[in-house]
């Protein structure tokens, strides 16, 4: 070989060899730094005047020049969230003495934890394993256990907080609640009535009386001298004790309302039912007198008295903080959590829920709902459209109620009164599927004073899409799914019917029908001109992957259909080819995803223990999760407008939070320092962070208040 | 060289580099195996009471700790029956998840995660998957499936091949350095040296030196290869005054070998001006003594026909027969003399050879008869051609032959026979063949026989001059044929004349013999 041909050869080889070990090199600095985790140190916290960027300085692990940020609004209070401590189960009660929090569960008996040191508790031990036990009391150094169908079990309390099992008391029905006074033990027993025990030896407890009230006994309070007793569901017995063995009905506080829980603080009495709390006063314990009434809630399930303040579980997902002395309108705190009972102390709260374990909270930090807005409805909230400004909400108690969103205050008209599962609007015309009650359709073209213009109670669908003005597909669930000809309102003609699908949803794209189905995934229909549906393709994830989603949503948009695919999150499917649709990309996404909205390249989806996700689209095959905003009881509403998302939260209503906000500029020092500038949002409120980079993802809680 | 060097350190470099890359595949591949297995067995043993009980939400509680396990995917876990129970799916990289479900659970492997009581592996190009059976009491209750990606496997295989590749760059460079750095003190004297015995080969200038620049081993063959070249120099010179010397013995000899070559050459000038005047001379004598001659036969055959006397007629027989004998000897020389001076050429023509040795013997048996001798003659039936060749040279040969055989035979019998030896498409080798019963010869007179007039001791039998055989011999030259002569005193001689000629074709009686 010639001289120049060798050196060209070597100068080849060279590059090559310069080439490959650039290439290796970067394999092995991407592995290495892989290796090191995501890691963010907590910034320190920024106070800025609303409409003015936030610049922060980011330290952490493991940034590169891909490394997202986003803003969202902290709904949850997750700053004030200080520990938690993992406990398995659902917890009904909770009672505080000393030290000591002694927790009921649903099946897993009582747990006595030390909060000695707040921020760490620890378990002590547990009693009663694999018992309900519904209610706690305590009198003196005992402690009396409501356990539901194995009665009522008597605990002594040691000086170390430890118990010592006692006795145990049978009721032949269900005992939810118990109060002691005088030697006597009162049991509130479901069905079976007010029970009356003599406990003055405890372990041969004996039954004195039974007061039947022809509906169930749910609970039992004493103040004065005088017993309380939850009576069904909309009625609250007052009894007087000058006769311990035999109770004296004395007065009857009757409620519209379901009346869900009711606590004694201080002689005043707090009465939690479905749509708000009510305080009477006890000033006459035989007469109470009604002080003031709350009605701004979603469902108030139940209520618990702290050291100064009235907790209230919000439809089991918030909290609401009512303060005993200026009885001032009710905070409403969410924690990530469904608030099941709260333990008070003077700097901090234990909040314990469903199977997320006891939540330690720093009273200073909470800060109230953080949404823009909510939006109270009476019954469930299920679905909703906006157009223009005005909302319609779908909900299970008034059918449709209209809301003004410009308006002030949480005025609202109703539509309708039936059962509303589902709306469809196309063009000037709103669908509304009441489930077996039938559609019912409106003229909205006059803002605000919508006109149901027809009603077919003969078609009944869980969901609805309407094509043009000509057809409406209803999807029926078990009954598949229907194509129906509206070109005369008055007389809707079923032109096709796929009867052995098990739809769930059901969307329109152009002459394309989208369908959810339970079994088979995504099913892809052609609307011919001769009004039949004809079958193109499906799509299902392989298994086992499809052993646990359900095609609940479906959202096509540009070639793509955005399925929420229950608790496998959210797929993206290529449907160019509708004979043979194709998954780019599944992103899993915690609870159950119920809806999924996509605009501007972001895909939406409430889940419904996950909260709202944010999906960056813009790379279908290789979507990334921009935000997650925790929230719960999401149903299916969703609807982004402008920079403001709004869902539908079932009997909380629907619940409005501002849009994440990405970076403005995100500038790449090093590894370990990012330098961001945050826009300002246009709500006030505790924002929060979440860095992204290409694998992973860190929340960082309360970094931001724009006041 | 370098090159030579280079290239071996770095295929040296590359194989070593290749064993350790598949040592790696091997050994991280089986670390990772046991780690996933050990993770299998944690999450198998944790799960077993949930799965027994029908706990699946605490077997997704149990799986969600995976997510520490940045290479771990998805994660199912399996009742008995092979009816999934609870799932775990990590965020990122869906495509992967999809395709490596896909891969794994197609309906070959179902036992795998139903009734398979060992633990079962598949892998692919970028995942590896594991089966793991979790047991309870002895009984299997159900099966683990863990999909774990490859990402650990290639970091640590584009760390190695990192490692390489940097080592081939290093020994390249360092190679290049050091190469470059070595060059003036190793490769640049070599190269000098190699140049200059390019130089010294060319110009064969043995004088020149190399320049000795240390006193390494390279100065040492540069003191070599100088003292090599110092005992050429002085063999050259050795070489070049015995030229000189052996140049001037050659020029002496050349000289004095010019001077008798010239001598020679004149002599042979005046010896061929002497023969060629001869030869003219003859030449010119015997011609102009034919043509008297001829007239006195013809007068004496004339004067024969007159009435003479018997005694008149006696003396003018044996004038008549001296006359013809001297114009045959005459005649003789005349041939002689035209072919020694190249006037003598062959005239072919076509005629049949055996009629010519018949002819011939017809024409001498009278002489044979006369001395009573039998005169036989053997034509073997191969040599009957008719062939192209000078018919009176042969006819000349064969009356000289057969001539002297009569002469010297005194009883007794001579054969003259004809062979053909040989024979192609075109010519023939005949051999002709005159063997007599005569007084034979010695070994002397047999050397000489073919001279010009050399005459065996016995002259008082010969009447010729000595030119017969001579002519003799001089024809079968002309005819590029050979003469034999045998013979044994008091037995016979045998001539025997060997000669090619060019066949015509086969006597017209002959043709229908065969």
């Amino acid at each position: 070989m010639k001289r120049p041909l060798l050196a060209i050869a070597a100068l080849l080889f060279f590059a090559g060899g310069i080439l490959a070990l650039f290439w290796f090199g970067r394999s092995f600095i991407s592995y290495i730094s892989s290796t090191n985790g995501f890691s963010l140190e907590r910034p320190e916290f920024q106070s800025v005047p609303l409409g003015t960027p936030a610049v922060i300085d980011l330290h952490g692990n493991g940034f590169s020049r891909e490394t997202s940020v986003s803003l969202f609004v902290d709904v949850n209070n997750s700053e004030a969230i200080v520990g938690s401590y993992p406990l398995e189960g659902t917890y009904n009660e909770s009672l505080l003495s000393g030290h000591f929090i002694y927790l009921a569960s649903d099946e897993g008996g009582l747990q006595v934890l030390d909060i000695a040191e707040p921020q760490q508790p620890q378990l002590l031990k547990r009693y009663l394993a694999g018992r309900t036990i519904i209610d706690i009391h305590r009198n003196g150094n005992y402690l009396y256990l409501s356990c539901g169908s194995l009665g009522v079990s008597i605990m002594r309390v040691l000086p170390d907080g430890l118990l010592d099992h006692i006795a145990d008391i049978s009721t032949d029905s269900l005992a939810k609640s118990c109060q002691f006074l005088g030697g006597f033990l009162y049991v509130a027993a479901g069905s079976g009535g007010l029970l009356v025990y003599d406990v003055h030896q405890l372990e041969q407890a004996k039954l004195v009386q039974i007061i039947k009230l022809g509906s169930a006994v749910s609970k039992v309070s004493l103040a004065g001298g005088f017993l309380y007793v939850t009576a069904g569901r909309k009625q609250i017995n007052i009894y007087q004790l000058d006769r311990p063995q035999t109770p004296r009905l004395i007065e009857s506080l009757k409620f519209v309302e379901n009346l869900y829980d009711s606590v004694i603080q201080q002689q005043r009495l707090y009465v939690a039912t479905e749509g708000g709390v009510s305080l009477y006063g006890l000033t006459d314990p035989a007469h109470p007198e009604l002080l003031r009434r709350w009605a701004d809630f979603g469902s108030a399930n139940k209520i618990f008295a702290g050291l100064e303040n009235i907790y209230v579980s919000d439809n089991f997902s918030g909290l609401r903080i009512i303060n005993s002395e200026n009885e001032s309108s009710p905070g409403y705190f969410n924690l990530t959590i469904n608030p099941r009972t709260v333990v008070e102390i003077p700097d901090y709260l234990f909040v314990a829920g469903s199977n997320r374990g006891l939540l330690i909270v720093d009273r200073k930090l909470l800060l109230m709902r953080q949404a823009v807005k909510t939006i109270q409805t009476q019954g469930s909230a299920r679905d909703l459209f906006i157009k223009n400004n005005w909302m319609y909400v779908a909900n299970s108690r008034d059918g449709v109620s209209l809301h003004d969103l410009d308006a002030e205050g949480a005025s609202f008209t109703t539509l309708s009164t039936q059962w509303g599962a589902s709306l469809a609007a196309y063009n000037d015309l709103l669908f509304v599927a009441q489930a077996k009650e039938g559609i019912k359709v409106f003229d909205i073209s006059t803002l605000g004073q919508p006109e149901v213009i027809a009603i077919w109670p003969n078609l009944q669908a869980m969901s609805l899409a309407a094509a043009a003005d000509e057809y409406l597909l209803l999807s029926k669930g078990i009954h598949g799914v229907e194509l129906v000809d509206i070109s005369d309102l008055h007389h809707p003609v079923v032109r096709d019917v796929l009867s052995d699908i098990h739809a769930l949803d059901v969307a329109l794209d152009g002459h394309f029908v989208y369908i959810a189905s339970k079994n088979e995934g995504l099913m892809i229909y052609e609307l011919e001109k001769n009004a039949k549906l004809n079958c193109l393709g499906h799509l299902q994830t392989p298994f086992p992957m499809n052993q646990f989603d359900i095609a609940l949503s479906v959202y096509p948009q540009g070639g793509m259909v955005y399925v929420a695919n229950g608790r496998s999150g959210m797929l993206i499917v290529d449907v160019t080819n509708p004979a043979e649709p194709t998954i780019l990309s599944s992103i899993p996404i915690s609870g159950i995803c119920k809806e999924v909205r996509v605009v501007d390249d972001k895909a939406y989806i409430t889940s419904h223990h996950g909260g709202i996700t944010v999906v960056d689209v813009k790379d279908p095959e290789n979507p990334t999760v921009l935000s997650i905003i925790p929230m719960s009881a999401m149903s299916k509403g969703l609807q982004v407008v402008g920079d403001l998302i709004y869902v539908a939260q079932r009997k909380m209503g629907v619940t409005v939070v501002p849009v994440p906000i990405a970076a403005e500029t995100t500038k790449f020092i090093s590894e370990k320092h990012l330098q961001v500038t945050l826009p300002s949002p246009h709500f006030p409120g505790r924002y929060s962070l979440q860095v992204n980079n290409k694998r992973e993802s860190v929340v960082v809680d309360g970094v931001v208040d724009y006041q | 060289m370098m090159l030579v060097i280079m290239f071996s350190s770095v295929v040296l470099l590359f194989i070593i580099g290749s064993i350790v890359l598949v040592a790696e595949i091997y050994l991280i591949r089986a670390a990772q195996t046991q780690e996933l297995r050990l993770l299998a067995n944690t999450l198998s043993a944790n799960s077993q009471q949930p799965l027994v009980l029908g706990q699946y939400s605490k077997i997704e509680s149990l799986l969600a700790s995976l997510l520490q396990q940045k290479n771990i995917h998805a994660a199912y876990v399996f009742d008995k029956k092979g009816v999934p129970v609870a799932e775990y799916l990590k965020q990122q990289d869906s495509q992967f998840v999809l395709q490596s479900l896909q891969n794994d659970f197609r309906e070959k492997h179902k036992t795998f995660w139903s009734t398979s009581t060992t633990e079962r592996q598949l892998s692919s190009k970028n995942h590896f998957s594991l089966f793991s059976p979790i047991h309870y009491e002895g009984k299997q209750i159900g099966t683990l499936y863990l999909l774990s990606d490859l990402t650990r496997l290639y970091g640590h295989l584009s760390g190695v091949a990192f490692a390489i590749t940097l080592a081939f760059l290093l020994l390249i460079s360092l190679s290049w350095l050091l190469a470059g750095r070595l060059q003036k003190p190793i490769s640049i004297p070599l190269q000098q040296l190699a140049s200059l015995m390019e130089n010294i080969s060319q110009a064969k200038d043995y004088s020149i030196r190399a320049e000795k620049v240390g006193h390494d081993e390279i100065g040492t063959l540069v003191d070599g290869f100088n003292r090599m070249l110092g005992q050429i120099e002085l063999h050259q010179v050795y070489l070049a005054e015995h030229q000189i010397y052996l140049e001037r013995i050659v020029s002496d000899r050349t000289a004095e070998l010019r001077t008798a070559v010239t001598g020679l050459e004149l002599a042979s000038q005046q010896a061929d001006a002497a023969n060629e005047a001869k030869s003219h001379f003859l030449s010119r004598m015997t011609h102009e003594l034919r043509t008297p001659l001829i007239g006195v036969l013809g007068m004496n055959e004339l004067l024969q026909r007159t009435s003479l006397s018997e005694q008149q007629q006696e003396l003018v027989e044996t004038v008549q027969k001296s006359g013809e004998q001297l114009l045959h000897l005459i005649s003789d020389v005349l041939d002689f003399s035209r072919i020694e001076a190249g006037k003598l050429s062959l005239e072919l023509t076509e005629f049949e050879l055996p009629q010519l040795l018949e002819d011939v013997v017809e024409l001498l048996s009278p002489q044979a008869d006369e001395k009573n001798l039998s005169l036989r003659v053997k034509i073997a039936s191969n040599s009957c051609w008719k062939v192209r060749a000078d018919e009176i040279r042969l006819r000349q040969i064969l009356m000289n032959l057969i001539g002297n055989a009569i002469k010297f035979t005194s009883n007794g019998s001579i054969t003259v026979s004809l062979n053909c030896s040989q024979s192609s498409d075109n010519s023939g080798t005949f051999v002709l063949a005159v063997a007599d019963t005569g007084r034979g010869m010695m070994a002397e007179d047999m050397r000489q026989i073919f001279d010009v007039f050399y005459q065996t001791g016995s002259s008082g039998e010969s009447s010729g001059a000595g030119l017969g055989l001579a002519i003799v011999k001089q024809l079968v030259d002309l005819m590029n044929g050979r003469i034999d002569l045998t013979s044994t005193p008091g037995q016979g001689s045998k001539f025997q004349v060997t000669v090619e000629l060019i066949l015509v074709e086969k006597p017209l009686h002959l043709q229908e013999i065969n």
